[in-house]
């Protein structure tokens, strides 16, 4: 280190020295008054506002009442999957197809590509209706439609971004902006992680890229960083150097990581920053992640019979695989379980995107791993505490889209901020139930709108959380995953 | 109460909650009319809190007239006009009642806006919304409820923190797991954590070391709902006793463990049997 590093570190030092020595001295009695205000306030509102003990960043915690959901399975189709060519049947759109879209539809609209007049386009797949329920699945989905009767629909979704990374921001982070935490964030912060040996929040790609948003859809925001999504691979080693290097034995490890926690601890003493303890939460997670991490991904202790049925093959990546780490991961306590599955984006400017060609791979690479995790949870007891959720960013247009007016064999619909489907199932939802509906065209949201903000409300409610009081105070306002909303816990959809 | 209305004084009856008026329809004016049209302030002298007053209704005649037209009666009319036009109610920028509040108002208007007539009256109406409520938790309720087992619980979440909790913040059910320990939770530990027996409700033992010295413990915890021993050392004579003696409706059992009988016997105590 040369000189002027040490001096550029004691200037830093004396830096926060003073600011956090002003900071003490004078905000004590502005604190004093201002929390003084709102506890009364809380407190006659009859609310418990959420804190945690800063010192165990991880521990469980109990919810605020009892919870019907322990766990999350939160499955999110990146790029948006066309809604009417999978759940959403539209027969009054398929008389009309080919027709020119009414311009009321195209009125003080935002469209991501579609120009000019585009023509209305019915659903490209045969519809039939499954289980005592009669819920309507495309032919695409064969083997989740033998589940009907599980799964809980929501039709009246809807969004106000439609663009990809700002849509799936607002749908994981609760807002459109960068810098918010992500749904599973918010719950290890309010809930801890049950398994002390693994990470409470873990994220797993599949398919050619990643999603648009970034690890932002994962990240913590303004919490602490420990409870930020551990990006997992389901190939290889989990976690990149997880392992001890050659010639490092497990005891060598341990007294370096001792060493460094006292050096850690020192140091938080001396500046309280949090983030020092996630640097020990985190230090200490991967020493007990070495034992347990590549267990769990190892699926080859599966039988053949269920490895088949995830459709997972353990030399190569793909969303079966990582339904079935998924299963392994909640049934040794992982509380939030993100899982992205790429290339949705249907609009049909190539064969990739093409909902007569590659979107029928898409399809079949999700149906028979969403139904086998579905009958698995469900044999083991895991889906009486386990909610399972299927959702994406937004919708796709009941139009054509038509790349620069070209007539291509490629067949693919825009974005569609005003109507989409979401699916749960599992834990404190009704199974073969649908909510909410769209219009004859499938193009808005005909009755029981939910926002983003409502589905969110539901999830922390199952979870044994009011949404209203899990809350951090950052600049200047107690920031939630439900923003500054009012959003509506969708009663109609609990068991 | 006796108000001004009219051309003179009225008397006031509150709503009957029991009826449709009072239930259904009521609710809906007060969530997207009073505000304008209620006791602080009166446009157009039309307040709609009460059934008396909407029948005397303000400067346009009586709110109830010619239910079921909707040319002709005024909220119907006011209720169905597109948002942008000048006359519709709610105004432009008000929240607007959804699509089933609109037809609930229509069929009880249609009806001839009886005060009193019950909700089975209107079978075609849409099924009513009930909202989640949160009930608020009386911390001092729930420290008094924890009260006789508050000491163990702090000795034991001291010596165990991953390992025992209380299932939520607003009672003093218990929840033990073995997710972290694994196989550090034995008989022994299990009998330590026992001491909380008469609150456990749930006990999540997969994959932990326990053998089936631990059945007599989880027998004689009442509350238990849930016990999880898949991977562990319990054999079937043990899986045979817990599912006869436990007051746990779930257990979750390695797959093949659970004979014949044991299934039967489980099935006949309304106890559901899951395989890992």
């Amino acid at each position: 280190m040369t000189k002027a590093d040490l001096d550029q570190l004691k200037l830093e030092r004396l830096m926060l020295n003073s600011r956090r020595t002003f900071l003490t001295g004078s905000s004590a009695a502005l604190a004093a008054a201002f929390f003084g205000s709102t506890e009364v306030a809380a407190a006659a509102a009859g609310s418990k506002k959420f804190s945690r003990p800063t010192d165990q960043p991880l521990a469980t915690l109990p919810p605020q009442f009892p919870a019907r959901a322990k766990r999350v399975i939160y499955l999110h189709m990146a790029g948006a999957p066309s809604q009417l060519d999978l759940f959403d049947y539209k027969p009054e759109l398929a008389k009309r197809d080919g027709q020119d879209t009414p311009l009321s539809f195209l009125e003080g609209k935002n469209f991501a590509f579609l120009t000019g007049i585009p023509k209305l386009m019915g659903p490209q797949y045969p519809f039939k209706q499954y289980g005592s329920s009669g819920a309507w699945f495309s032919d695409r989905l064969p083997h989740l439609a033998e589940h009907a009767d599980k799964i809980c629909f929501i039709k009246s979704m809807h969004t106000d971004q439609f663009n990809h990374a700002p849509a799936q921001m607002l749908a994981l982070t609760g807002q459109s902006r960068f810098g918010y935490p992500s749904m599973g964030s918010w719950i290890s912060y309010g809930l801890g992680t049950e398994n002390q040996n693994l990470p409470g929040y873990v994220v797993m790609l599949s398919g050619a890229s990643a999603p648009r948003g970034g690890k932002q859809l994962w990240g913590s925001g303004f919490l602490p960083s420990v409870y930020q999504g551990v990006q997992c691979r389901s190939q290889g080693e989990p976690v990149l150097f997880l392992d001890n290097p050659d010639n490092v034995s497990s005891a060598i490890r341990r007294q370096v990581l001792d060493t460094l926690n006292e050096i850690n601890q020192s140091s938080y003493r001396e500046f309280m920053d949090q983030e020092t303890l996630t640097r020990i939460a985190q230090y200490e997670m991967s020493f007990r992640m070495q034992a347990e991490a590549s267990d769990v991904f190892d699926i080859s202790q599966e039988s053949e019979k269920t490895r088949v049925a995830y459709g997972a093959d353990p030399q190569s990546e793909s969303f079966g695989k990582n339904c079935l780490i998924a299963r392994r991961l909640v049934e040794r306590g992982v509380r939030f379980v993100q899982l992205f599955d790429m290339d949705w984006d249907s609009h049909g400017q190539d064969e990739a995107s093409s909902l007569k060609h590659n979107f029928k791979n898409l399809c079949h690479g999700i149906d028979r791993p969403i139904a086998a995790l579905l009958s698995d949870l469900e044999e083991r007891g895991l889906l009486e505490d386990t909610l399972v959720v299927w959702g994406s960013e937004f919708g796709r247009t009941p139009m054509k889209e038509e790349a620069n007016g070209q007539k291509t064999p490629w067949i693919g619909r825009d974005h569609n901020p005003s109507a989409f489907t979401v699916w749960m199932a599992g834990a404190g939802v009704k199974g073969g139930y649908t909510h909410g509906s769209t219009d004859e065209m499938g193009y808005e949201v005909a009755d029981d709108p939910v926002s983003l903000a409502d589905f969110h409300a539901t999830i922390l409610y199952l979870l044994g959380y009011n949404h209203h009081d899990l809350s951090v105070h950052f600049q200047g306002l107690d920031q939630r995953l439900t923003g500054v909303h009012h959003p509506r816990i969708i009663s109609q959809i609990l068991a | 109460m006796s108000v001004a209305a009219g051309n003179g004084w009225v008397t006031l009856a509150p709503a009957d909650r029991a009826s449709f008026y009072g239930a259904r329809v009521a609710p809906i004016f007060e969530k997207y009319c009073v505000a304008c049209h209620g006791a602080k302030k009166a446009k157009d002298g039309l307040r709609m809190d009460y059934h008396r007053l909407l029948e005397i209704g303000g400067e346009e005649g009586s709110a109830l007239a010619a239910g079921g037209d909707p040319q002709r009666n005024i909220i119907q009319y006011r209720l169905g006009l597109s948002q942008n036009n000048i006359l519709a109610m709610p105004p432009l920028g008000y929240r607007r009642p959804t699509a089933k509040e609109i037809a609930v108002v229509e069929l009880w208007l249609a009806a001839g806006a009886p005060v009193g007539a019950p909700e089975s009256d209107f079978p075609s109406a849409p099924a009513a919304i009930v909202e989640v409520q949160i009930p608020a938790v009386d911390q001092s309720l729930v420290a008094a409820l924890r009260l006789p087992q508050s000491d163990q619980y702090t000795i034991l979440k001291k010596r165990y923190p991953s390992a025992v909790s209380y299932a939520s913040d607003s009672g003093n059910s218990i929840v033990i797991t073995g997710a972290s320990l694994g196989e550090q939770l034995n008989d022994i530990v299990l009998a330590e954590l026992a001491q909380l027996a008469a609150v456990i409700e749930w006990a999540d033992l997969n994959y932990t070391a326990i053998t089936d010295q631990a059945i007599s413990l989880l027998v004689a915890m009442p509350a238990l709902e849930h016990i999880g021993i898949a991977g562990t050392n319990i054999t079937q004579q043990g899986l045979a006793v817990l599912v006869t003696h436990s007051s746990a409706k779930a257990i979750v059992t390695e797959a093949g463990l659970a004979s014949t009988a044991i299934k039967y016997m489980a099935k006949s105590r309304g106890v559901v049997l899951y395989e890992r």
